[in-house]
């Protein structure tokens, strides 16, 4: 299995080096000169040439490109042209935040959502099967923008339960650094309030990025089960008298978590590629709004590194998949 | 399961007690909401992004500064200062009795780093000073700053430089970076407050600085807390929940919604900030001017004003807004005429129209989307089809740098930062400019000459006379159309007082006048 892993993540290597020739190709094909763009609006045509210069832009593209797989080789992302911090200092500081509200979010999806496709699945209680399956159907079709601002306006705005936006409340100062997951940090230096306050803010955006997810997963386990469902050995469990509960949970739902899986992991890799709009609505500070932010100040280098830490991100999560699923069957093995 | 209840209830309460606890004097705290974040607190770039200049004008001085809420510029570092005849150095004498944060003592030698950096690294309020050409320090309190040519917007162009503690700058230097690096996220001001904490594209605080030069007042906020919030909706429910004291607003129809929430005061302010149609006037049919006229007056600029803006803007008159020196008085708001655009039309032999032009805006704003959709509309009554291309502001830019394959028409923005003439007229309208802001691609010999000639010109007598020439042949060249200058929007909790935008800092939030009252 390790020699597997292994062998996965140096074909990762060629696919990373594509991601780097195609982004870095996209984004120089955007409209817009970078180097008005750093230099500012009002900027004169001296202050532009003086940043074209220190920036290097003067220079073939292909040159550039170069130099950029060169400093990436050495795990140098470069410097935001924006910022002037390292790339990859602002990934590891960005990044926390949404991983923290993507795991949130998958932990949602997956207590509420695999146990609602199990149920309408393996049950025969049609009016209950159609009534979830049109909600998970409204859930895949609900715009996150429009549902953010509505859950905003009731639970904070009018119900005032939960934060409106943020992180953390402002009056709060951030847990001590360790994993920058605010819920964990606070946590594990055994601050209760930060943690609670934290924990609070997790909610609307969570349930929020949840509600699609929730919605597939469901969708997709439904599916599943009742593929499977109908298959012999099912039956034969039945037959000799296994208890239901057994057969749906010990035997079809080993079957039917393989599509499921994929599903999640699926979702996963798409959560961390940064969840944009969610991220503005609720101010939340990560890699979403970063790429967000890079985009539009036409930051090249945060345009790249946001595009390789969520290729390596899905990459990750996609060879994660892969290895649970020698843990659901048995047949599948990477010895 | 029952004790699992038992512990999380625990928990929340300790946490409500610890939350309540951890609130250290919350009713001097001003909490701000913000649209957007700073990226960097080098103070150097204030004069180029104003989510730069909201902390800089907080934590650091100027050599002069506007009073709040006006565009009158008066010393704040500066006690007096001189020009030599031939108006090629300033000297300046310095206040004694001003302290950096970390109690060092702020001089001339501050002053003459602060120049000689932003020469260095030429950007950001850089803009502003391409004459000066170096700066020294005389003696303890007095700088002298040479300059290539005379540079009359001068005094009031200092108000965006941002003196820095040259000490405790170079001592964090990197690699001859001027301490960019370092003023990324760290400050070295003599301003009324301290950078004290950061956490990126989420908030940052600044507390007051108890040895402030200027000293402090009851009321004054002693710590402020900057709230990133980029949706305006999430901005205003942060507002009405009192969970935020002030915030900045965009749209107009927010705030004339929120006027009416309990508790809460909507403010609007004057701005310098101008937007124009550029013509193109090197492509044909806008190369004549009758037809850059006859377009001219069918805009609805006062349903601009009306329905786009609700009432809260101005329509232009003429290339700057009044307000800034050497306006000429005589002009009157841009107006709409279709029967003389009609007349002129027919002039320049397109009585039937059956046109296309190209017009680039901004898709994102929705005021130039509107404005865009103002003019289509009127267009199509003269013939003319507009082909709208939305575009960003890089992009855009990127298409003025060829004047022959540009748009006939695009939209453009002015944000002066400081109140000349030259900060307009210079970048939109010199013909050395085409290819950058001019895109108007306008080149006239006689309007080059004069602006050129009032760039220079330190007589105030000799400079009206240059520029009211300048402004009559705008008016009558037409290579610009001049909509409406805007105003900011705000709105804050009823307990704050003395908000006062300047419109040299049109955007930004100073928090040295306010004044909290009563909150809770």
């Amino acid at each position: 299995m390790i020699l597997y892993s292994l062998r996965r993540l140096l074909t990762a290597l060629p696919v990373l080096f594509g991601v780097t020739l195609v982004t870095f190709i996209i984004a120089n094909m955007l409209p817009g000169d970078p180097a008005r763009e750093i230099a500012g609006r009002y900027a004169t045509a001296e202050q532009i040439e003086a940043v074209r210069e220190r920036y290097g832009f003067d220079r073939p593209l292909i040159v550039q490109y170069g130099v950029y797989l060169g400093r990436l080789v050495t795990g140098d992302l470069g410097l935001s042209f924006s910022t002037q911090r390292p790339v990859i200092t602002e990934l590891l500081n960005y990044m926390p935040a949404t991983l923290e509200l993507t795991i949130f979010a998958m932990i949602l999806t997956i207590v509420i959502g695999v146990p609602l496709g199990v149920m309408t699945g393996s049950m025969k209680v049609p009016w209950l099967n159609s009534t979830i399956l049109f909600l998970a159907l409204t859930g895949v079709g609900l715009p996150v923008f429009w549902a953010g601002l509505v859950f905003q306006y009731i639970f904070a705005g009018q119900l005032g339960w939960l934060p409106l936006e943020g992180r953390l409340g402002w009056q709060l100062v951030p847990p001590p650094s360790i994993t920058k997951m605010y819920t964990i940090d606070a946590l594990l230096a055994g601050q209760w309030s930060t943690f609670i306050d934290a924990a609070r803010h997790l909610i609307l955006p969570g349930i929020t990025l949840a509600i699609g997810r929730i919605a597939s997963v469901a969708r997709i386990t439904h599916a599943a089960m009742v593929d499977v469902m109908r298959l012999d050995y099912v039956r034969t469990a039945r037959a000799k008298g296994v208890p239901n509960r057994i057969v749906v949970f010990g035997h079809a739902l080993r079957n039917a978590m393989l599509p499921t899986l994929t599903t999640i992991g699926l979702q996963v890799g798409f959560l961390l590629g940064g969840t944009i709009l969610i991220e503005i609505i609720f101010s939340w500070g990560g890699i979403g709004t970063y790429a967000w932010v890079g985009i539009f100040m036409l930051d090249m280098p945060v345009i790249m590194g946001v595009t390789l830490a969520t290729t390596l991100a899905f990459m990750l999560v996609n060879l994660l998949t892969d290895l649970l699923y020698g843990m659901f069957d048995p047949r599948i093995s990477y010895s | 399961m029952k004790t699992v209840a038992h512990v999380l209830i625990a928990l929340i309460v300790m946490g409500y007690t610890q939350i309540v606890g951890a609130q250290p004097s919350q009713s001097q705290t001003l909490v701000i909401g913000l649209g957007g974040a700073p990226p960097t607190f080098d103070p150097l770039l204030a004069g180029s992004n104003s989510e730069v200049n909201t902390p800089s004008i907080n934590i650091y001085n100027t050599l002069y500064q506007v009073i709040p809420g006006t565009a009158d510029v008066v010393p704040e570092l500066a006690t007096d200062y001189s020009v030599s005849d031939d108006g090629l150095v300033y000297t300046f004498q310095l206040r004694d009795d001003v302290l950096f944060h970390d109690g060092t003592k702020l001089g001339a030698e501050d002053v003459a780093y602060t120049f000689e950096r932003m020469l260095a690294l030429k950007t950001g309020t850089y803009r502003n000073f391409g004459n000066v050409a170096r700066a020294e320090a005389v003696d303890e309190n007095t700088v002298n700053v040479h300059l290539s040519a005379p540079f009359p917007g001068m005094i009031p162009a200092l108000t965006r430089l941002y003196i820095l503690n040259a000490d405790l700058v170079r001592a964090n230097e990197r690699d001859g970076d001027w301490g960019q690096t370092w003023l990324q996220s760290n400050a070295a001001g003599s301003g009324p407050y301290q950078l004290t904490a950061f956490q990126p594209e989420q908030q940052y605080t600044l507390e007051a600085f108890a040895d402030y030069w200027q000293g402090w007042e009851e009321g004054q906020a002693e710590r402020a807390i900057f709230r990133v919030i980029r949706e305006e909706t999430t901005r205003r429910l942060a507002l009405e929940r009192g969970e935020v004291d002030w915030i900045r607003l965009g749209s107009a129809d927010v705030f004339s919604e929120i006027q009416n929430s309990p508790g809460i005061v909507a403010e609007t302010q004057s701005t310098f900030n101008q937007l124009y149609f550029a013509f193109n006037t090197r492509r044909a049919p806008l190369d004549d001017v009758r037809v850059r006229r006859a377009l001219s007056l069918i805009y609805d600029y006062a349903g601009h004003v009306d329905v786009i803006r609700q009432g809260l803007a101005d329509v232009a008159r003429g290339p700057f807004a009044p307000g800034i020196p050497y306006f000429d008085e005589n002009i009157a708001p841009s107006h709409t005429d279709f029967e003389e655009a009609r007349r002129l039309m027919a002039e320049a032999g397109l009585s039937d129209g059956g046109l296309t032009l190209e017009m680039a805006y901004q898709g994102t704003a929705p005021e130039e989307t509107a404005a865009m959709q103002i003019f289509q509309s009127a267009a199509s009554q003269l013939g003319i089809t507009i082909r709208p291309i939305a575009v960003e502001w890089s992009a855009k830019i990127e298409l003025y740098t060829n004047p022959e394959t540009a748009p006939h028409l695009g939209t453009i923005w002015m944000y002066p930062s400081y109140p000349d003439p030259d900060v307009f007229l210079y970048p939109l309208g010199h013909s050395s400019q085409v290819g950058q802001l001019n895109f108007a691609g306008y080149a006239n010999e006689r309007f080059d000459f004069l602006i050129q000639e009032g760039r220079s010109e330190l007589d105030p007598v000799r400079r009206n006379e240059l520029y009211t020439e300048a402004q009559a042949i705008w008016l009558d060249d037409v290579p610009y159309m001049n909509v409406v200058v805007g105003r900011t929007l705000s709105a804050q909790r009823d307990y704050v007082s003395g908000f006062l935008a300047s419109p040299l800092h049109s955007v930004t939030v100073h928090i040295y006048p306010v004044r909290l009252d009563g909150k809770p």
